[in-house]
């Protein structure tokens, strides 16, 4: 006999969850369901603990949306979630069709070694994991090796309020389409590179 | 030496290592231009990482040794391990690494570390393998945010651009500037307490001479108060007394 359930209180998280989620996902979430609502249904067992959709409880429990709706379910039906406030050829559908699927992609982070010790290795990689093992790496590298050849440092000395100016030229100088094709003679370091660009513009526009 | 002796040493990528170092590492982030991660394996699997790159202010650092050339050193700037391993793992991975740098980069003459005195320990590791102690300072860079995260303030603006607005606005600051430490203290940022450790190893002995600071001896430590064990300010003296649940666990068995 299945579990009445009534109100959000009445799901168990599961406590072995091997999404751990991420702090930028669930705020995703949360903005999600703040400004759409809920969207697509989560799934509980005949007990009532959560199989799939920890985070959405624990999320919507946060913002105080405790209501449910339940339809019970063998598997054999396809449970079809009908908004009927909303339409996808709207903005608001369109943004909650990405809402939906950028939740789900950045909320995942998965503890391998949890479901390698629940179901074991074969399971793991069958639903597409990463199985981590020193056989798939080697013991050899390699390290830059001799001097950065003409390369210098050059330091400066500044007023706080010049030096504010300058870092913020050197950074607006990284932005422009020049600093894309800079010459940078080999030097990969970037606010070297930036203020090479506005002493060439400003030699440029003294010309 | 127990099972140290199985643990597998192996040259992994940055997309294996870094979930890991997020993970396991107090700080819970990993430096971007970490160049060279090893894996520790036992049992099949990963338990710790080990990255060694480029210093962050490395124009400074490098005077640290007389003559070293730019591609002559290298910094530990992150070693993350998980429960699982035996007791002395991380100075047995250390030796175990350093051994493979002097064999396959004979560049790399000498490996700067810095131990974190304000939130993680001041260098029990380094010191069990070898390094020496070259500086106690007391911390002036690590910040705590008014949300309670640690940064280096060195390294704010080499964060991503989001993760500095977010601490930029923590402090009421302007995401689009750059800002120096003291912008964000008067924003409601504070500096942590407690020193940060400089040591260094020398994979070729022979440079030991060409240091250019005093040698430290570890007992400076305790002079200092600089003492701090698992995230607990602890002179060295009382280190033994203090174990984790998995070395309890362990003495147990």
């Amino acid at each position: 006999m299945a579990k009445q359930i009534k109100k959000l209180e009445d799901l168990t998280p599961d406590s072995n969850n091997f999404n751990r989620h991420t702090e930028f996902g669930s705020k995703l979430l949360e903005d999600s369901l703040r400004k759409f609502g809920a969207g697509r249904s989560i799934l509980v067992d005949k007990d009532g603990n959560i199989i799939a959709g920890n985070g959405v409880v624990e999320t919507a429990a946060a913002i105080d949306l405790t209501d449910v709706e339940v339809v019970r379910t063998d598997g054999k039906k396809l449970v079809v979630v009908q908004r009927t406030d909303l339409r996808l050829d709207s903005p608001e559908g369109r943004e909650l069709a990405l809402a939906d699927n950028m939740t789900a992609l950045k909320g995942i982070d998965i503890d391998l070694d949890k479901v390698q010790e629940t179901l074991g290795d074969d399971l793991a990689k069958a639903w597409g994991m990463e199985i981590i093992s020193p056989d798939q790496f080697g013991d050899t590298f390699s390290l830059p090796d001799g001097e950065k050849s003409g390369i210098v440092t050059v330091s400066l000395m500044m007023s706080a309020e010049q030096a504010e100016k300058f870092k913020a030229a050197l950074k607006d100088a990284q932005d422009l389409e020049e600093y894309k094709y800079l010459e940078t003679f080999g030097n990969t370091n970037q606010s070297g590179n930036a203020a090479y660009l506005i002493a060439s513009q400003w030699a440029d526009a003294r010309k | 030496m127990g099972r140290c002796k199985e643990i597998e040493i192996k040259v992994i990528p940055a997309s294996v290592a870094n979930p890991f170092v997020r993970r396991h590492h107090y700080s819970g982030k990993v430096v971007n231009n970490s160049q060279l991660h090893f894996g520790a394996f036992l049992d099949g699997n990963l338990h710790g990482v080990l990255s060694y790159g480029p210093s962050m202010d490395k124009s400074k650092v490098i005077g640290l040794v007389e003559e070293t050339p730019w591609n002559g050193f290298l910094e530990l700037n992150r070693m993350a391990f998980d429960e699982y391993l035996p007791r002395n793992s991380e100075s047995y991975c250390i030796g175990a690494t350093l051994r493979m740098i002097r064999k396959q980069a004979p560049q790399i003459k000498w490996v700067i570390s810095f131990a974190d005195g304000t939130q993680c320990g001041d260098g029990t590791i380094y010191r069990a393998s070898n390094f020496i102690l070259t500086g106690i300072n007391r911390n002036k860079t690590i910040i705590l945010m008014p949300d309670g995260s640690a940064v280096a303030g060195l390294t704010l603006d080499q964060q991503l651009p989001t993760t500095k607005a977010r601490y930029d606005r923590l402090c009421g600051l302007d995401p689009s500037k750059s800002y120096t430490i003291n912008d964000y203290i008067r924003g409601g940022a504070k500096v942590m307490q407690g020193y940060q450790l400089r040591y260094i190893y020398f994979i070729d002995p022979k440079w030991r001479k060409r240091l250019t600071v005093p040698e430290i001896p570890f007992s400076k430590i305790d002079e200092l108060g600089a003492g701090m064990y698992k995230g607990e300010r602890v002179p060295q003296v009382q280190r033994h007394e203090i174990k984790s649940a998995a070395q309890i666990e362990r003495e147990k068995k």
